[in-house]
C-alpha cells in the first residue's frame, strides 16, 4: 500500500506543482507579485461569474419553492455537475492516462496497471474539483439555508461533493480504455483517437440531452407542476444513479440515508470494475500507443530537391512549425481546435433535440421576424465572440514550447515577430469559428444573408482583440515546465485566464450594445460601433502584446 | 570573437553563485575547450554566451556585437548545440532543418547543399524523413547540429557536443571542427573528455566553483612538463 500511497502523492505533487510552488513562496519572494497578480486576476473575473450562478440558482430555488419542489435547485445542479464532469472527462482522461510523458517512467516502476490508473485519476478527480465545486456550493448552501437543514444534511453534502466527480470520471475512463484498446493499432491512432474521442463526445452529449429532455405528454407536465412527479423523479427514471445523490440528501430519515449510501456505493462499484478492467488492457493499449513508426525512406537526389522548402520569412516559418505541432498532437486537437470550434456544432445538436419541441420551433420562426432580427444578430456575434474567447490553442501557445523553449531563445527572431506568428495561429482558428457560426445562424436559424455577413464581419474584428488578450496572458507568465500536453493546454491556467479575460470583455461589449439597441439606435448603428469597438481594442491589445513579447522573450530564462 | 568581461550569475537568491567574475576572450580560428567538474558553471556559462540566460553583470560581445544590446545579430553569428538537446518531437527531421533554415534566413540553394552534406556525414539521410520522436539521442544530436551549422555560423558553441554520439560521428565532428576553425572561424565547446580537449583544442580554460580557474594552451598549463597529462592536472587544480 506504502508505495501506492506514495505514487498518488507524487503524481499530485507534480501535477500540481506543489515543491514548485513552495519553491515559488520560499526562495523567489522578489517574484512574488506575479502568482498574486494571476490569483487576483482570477478572483477578479470568477467572482462575477459566480455571482451571476448564484443569483440564477436562488430563481431556480423561489420557483422550485413555490411549487413545493424546493429540491429542484439541487437535482438542477447535480446532473449539470456530473454532465459537465463526463463531458470534459472524456478528453482529459485520455491525455492524462494515454498522452502523458512521464508514462514512460512510470511504466517500468514495480507498480500495477490498475496502481498508475489509480494515480493518474486521482489527479484528474482533484482538478475536477475546480468545475464541481463552484457549481455545487451555490446550490447546496441556498437549499440547506432555505430548507432550515441539520447538520446531517451538511455532514452528508460534504461527502458527497466529495464523491461527486467520481461517477461520471469513472464513467468516462471506462469509454476511453475499451476506445482506446480498439483504436491503438496501426498506422492512425493518434487520429482514430481524435476521432473516437469527438465520438465519445457527441453520444454522451445526444444521451444526456435524451436524459435531460422535459416531458412531451401535456399529462406528465401537469402531474410535474402538480408535484405528483418531481423533476427528480423525471430525470431519474432515466438515469437513476444521477439522482441518489440528490435524494440522498434532501429525502428524510432512513431513505435518505439509504440512497446516500447506495450512490456512495455506485460510485465505488464503478470505479472498482473501471480499475479492474483497465488492470487488464491499460499496459496492451499503452504500450502500443508508445510505438512510433517509422518510415526509413531513403533520401534519393530528385526527392531531397523537393523536401527542401524555398525559404520564408521567420514569422511564416514559425506560424507553419505551430500548425503542424498543433495538428500533430491529438491532445491539441481534442483540446484547443474542437473546443473552439465544436461549440457551434454543439448548437446544432441542440436545435435538433430540441426542434421536435413545438414551442422551442416556434422560438425560431421568430428570429426571422423584423423585430427579432437584430437581437439574433448581436446573439450571432456574441456566439463568434465566445468561440473566440474559448480558443484554447492561442492562450497556451507559449507554453505549449515548454522544454522546447529554448529554440525560441536562441533563434535570430525577435519576441515580436514569435508572438505575431502565434497570434496569426490563433487567430486562424478564431476565423474557423466565426465562419461555422456564419453558416449556422444562416441556415439553422435562417438569418439574412446581408446581416449573417455583416455579423461575420464585426466577428472577425472582435476575434482580433480576444486573441491578442488571450495571448498576452500567456505571454505574461507562461507555464513551460510540463510533464504531458495535458498539463500545457488543460491544466494550465493560462488557457482558464485568457478565456475569463476575454469574456469578460465580450460581455461588457454586449450589455453596452444590447442597452443602445433596446434605447432606439439602429441595428447598423449598434454594428458600427461594435466594429470600431474591436478595432480600437484590437490594436490596443496588439499594440500591447507585441511590446510585451519583445520584453518578455528577453526576459525569459531557459 | 569571444570577449566576456565581469560576468556573474547566481541562483536562489544569490546563495549559489554558479557563474562568479568570469573574464574571457577567445580568438578568431581558435577552438577553445572549456572544461570543469559536474555543476562548475560551464553550461550556465554557455547558455548566457547564446542568450539563453541572462547575466547578472557582465557583458557578452560576440564579434563586436554585445548580446545584450544586440540579441538578434549576435544570435545570427552563432550556431548553438545544448547537452541535451530537446527538438520538436512532432516535426520531421527534414521539417526542423527547413525551419531553422528558415529563421536563420539561409537561401535555398546554400540550404540544399549543407543539408545533403550534413545528412550525408552524419548517416541520417535514411531518418530524415520520420518524426523526431523516433530518433535515438544520438540522432537528435546530430540533427540538433545540422540545424544549428546550416547558417554557416563564424562561432558554433557546443555544449558536451561528443555525448551521445558514436565514434564515427564524434570522429567526423571533430574534423569538422578543425576544418571550421582552420577557415578563421571560431569553435567553443564544453567537454569533460579531456583526452578529446588535449587533442582538439587550440586553448582550454578551467572552470571550477564558478571561476575560471586556469587557462591557457595544454602546453601552458603543463607548465613545461611534458609528462603531465591534463587529467592530472585537471584533478590537481579541481581538488583544491
Amino acid at each position: 500500500m506504502k508505495p501506492f500511497l506514495s505514487f498518488i502523492k507524487m503524481q499530485l505533487n507534480v501535477n500540481y506543482g506543489i515543491s514548485a510552488l513552495k519553491y515559488r513562496f520560499t526562495r523567489e519572494k522578489k517574484k512574488l507579485w506575479e502568482p498574486i497578480l494571476i490569483g487576483a486576476g482570477i478572483l477578479v473575473s470568477v467572482v462575477p461569474l459566480l455571482a451571476m450562478y448564484t443569483g440564477l440558482m436562488l430563481m431556480v430555488f423561489a420557483g422550485g419553492s413555490m411549487i413545493g419542489q424546493p429540491e429542484m435547485v439541487l437535482a438542477i445542479s447535480f446532473v449539470f455537475a456530473q454532465l459537465i464532469i463526463l463531458i470534459f472527462g472524456i478528453f482529459y482522461i485520455m491525455g492524462t492516462f494515454y498522452f502523458s510523458k512521464d508514462l514512460e517512467m512510470l511504466v517500468p516502476l514495480p507498480l500495477r496497471p490498475y496502481e498508475v490508473i489509480a494515480g493518474k485519476f486521482a489527479v484528474v478527480m482533484v482538478n475536477e474539483y475546480l468545475t464541481s465545486l463552484p457549481l455545487l456550493l451555490p446550490p447546496i448552501i441556498i437549499y440547506g439555508i432555505g430548507t432550515s437543514q441539520g447538520v446531517l444534511y451538511w455532514l452528508k453534502s460534504l461527502i458527497l461533493m466529495a464523491v461527486v466527480p467520481v461517477m461520471p470520471l469513472a464513467i468516462a475512463s471506462l469509454f476511453v480504455i475499451v476506445l482506446m484498446r480498439i483504436v491503438n493499432i496501426g498506422r492512425y491512432k493518434d487520429f482514430l483517437a481524435i476521432v473516437g474521442g469527438i465520438v465519445l463526445v457527441f453520444v454522451s452529449m445526444f444521451v444526456s440531452m435524451f436524459m435531460q429532455r422535459m416531458p412531451e405528454n401535456p399529462d406528465d407536465i401537469q402531474k410535474y407542476f402538480a408535484g405528483q412527479a418531481g423533476l427528480t423523479d423525471m430525470i431519474g427514471s432515466r438515469f437513476p444513479p444521477g439522482i441518489w445523490a440528490v435524494k440522498g440528501l434532501y429525502a428524510a430519515g432512513l431513505a435518505g440515508f439509504g440512497y446516500f449510501l447506495l450512490y456512495i456505493a455506485v460510485s465505488a462499484a464503478l470505479l472498482m470494475l473501471m480499475l479492474w478492467i483497465s488492470n487488464h488492457v491499460f499496459y496492451k493499449a499503452l504500450l502500443s500507443g508508445q510505438e512510433v513508426r517509422r518510415k526509413r525512406k531513403t533520401l534519393t537526389g530528385s526527392h531531397m530537391e523537393k523536401q527542401v522548402s524555398k525559404s520564408t520569412g521567420p514569422v511564416l516559418a514559425l506560424f507553419k512549425r505551430e500548425w503542424k505541432l498543433v495538428l500533430r498532437t491529438p491532445l491539441y486537437v481534442l483540446n484547443g481546435l474542437v473546443g473552439s470550434i465544436m461549440g457551434p456544432i454543439f448548437l446544432i445538436i441542440m436545435i435538433m433535440v430540441q426542434d421536435q419541441d413545438p414551442e422551442v420551433a416556434e422560438l425560431f420562426s421568430k428570429l426571422a421576424e423584423p423585430e427579432i432580427i437584430p437581437y439574433a444578430v448581436l446573439a450571432s456575434i456574441g456566439i463568434m465572440f465566445l468561440t473566440a474567447d474559448m480558443n484554447l490553442i492561442v492562450s497556451t501557445a507559449v507554453s505549449r514550447e515548454g522544454r522546447t523553449i529554448w529554440i525560441a531563445k536562441m533563434i535570430p527572431v525577435s519576441g515580436k515577430q514569435q508572438a505575431a506568428a502565434k497570434f496569426l495561429c490563433g487567430y486562424t482558428v478564431s476565423i474557423f469559428g466565426v465562419l461555422v457560426t456564419s453558416v449556422i445562424v444562416y441556415i439553422f436559424f435562417k438569418l439574412p444573408l446581408l446581416w449573417t455577413i455583416a455579423a461575420a464581419i464585426v466577428g472577425l474584428a472582435g476575434a482580433v482583440p480576444m486573441t491578442a488578450l488571450s495571448l498576452l496572458v500567456d505571454v505574461f507568465h507562461p507555464k513551460l515546465v510540463w510533464n504531458n500536453e495535458q498539463e500545457a493546454m488543460k491544466q494550465n491556467m493560462n488557457g482558464f485566464l485568457g478565456m475569463l479575460l476575454s469574456i469578460l470583455v465580450t460581455v461588457i461589449i454586449g450589455v453596452l450594445a444590447v442597452t443602445a439597441l433596446m434605447n432606439g439606435i439602429p441595428l447598423p448603428g449598434v454594428l458600427a460601433a461594435v466594429f470600431a469597438a474591436s478595432v480600437i481594442l484590437g490594436a490596443a491589445s496588439l499594440f500591447a502584446l507585441f511590446a510585451l513579447a519583445e520584453r518578455k522573450y528577453r526576459e525569459m530564462e531557459a | 570573437m569571444i570577449e566576456i568581461r565581469n560576468l556573474s550569475k547566481s541562483y536562489s537568491k544569490g546563495k549559489v553563485k554558479a557563474v562568479d567574475n568570469l573574464n574571457l576572450e577567445v580568438s578568431n580560428g581558435e577552438i577553445f575547450g572549456f572544461l570543469g567538474p559536474n555543476g562548475a558553471g560551464k553550461t550556465t556559462t554557455i547558455k548566457m554566451i547564446v542568450g539563453l540566460l541572462n547575466p547578472d553583470e557582465g557583458s557578452i560581445i560576440i564579434d563586436g556585437t554585445d548580446i545584450a544590446k544586440d540579441p538578434i545579430e549576435a544570435k545570427r553569428k552563432m550556431g548553438y548545440v545544448p547537452d541535451d538537446p530537446n527538438l520538436y518531437d512532432r516535426l520531421t527531421g527534414m521539417e526542423y532543418l527547413n525551419f531553422m533554415a528558415d529563421v536563420y534566413q539561409v537561401p535555398l540553394s546554400v540550404r540544399k547543399e549543407k543539408i545533403e552534406y550534413y545528412l550525408e556525414m552524419f548517416d541520417l539521410k535514411d531518418a530524415a524523413f520520420d518524426l523526431i520522436k523516433s530518433y535515438s539521442h544520438g540522432m537528435k544530436q546530430k540533427i540538433a547540429l545540422t540545424g544549428a551549422l546550416l547558417h554557416d555560423p563564424k562561432l558554433w558553441i557546443l555544449d558536451e557536443p561528443m555525448v551521445g554520439l558514436d565514434p564515427k560521428s564524434a570522429h567526423l565532428l571533430k574534423n569538422q571542427m578543425r576544418e571550421h576553425c582552420d577557415k578563421g572561424n571560431t569553435v567553443f565547446f564544453s567537454t569533460h573528455v579531456l583526452e578529446v580537449a588535449e587533442k582538439l583544442c587550440d586553448r582550454v580554460g578551467i572552470i571550477h566553483r564558478g571561476r575560471l580557474i586556469a587557462i591557457g594552451t595544454i602546453d601552458e598549463l603543463r607548465k613545461g612538463d611534458n609528462k603531465d597529462s591534463l587529467e592530472n592536472i585537471f584533478l590537481e587544480l579541481t581538488e583544491k
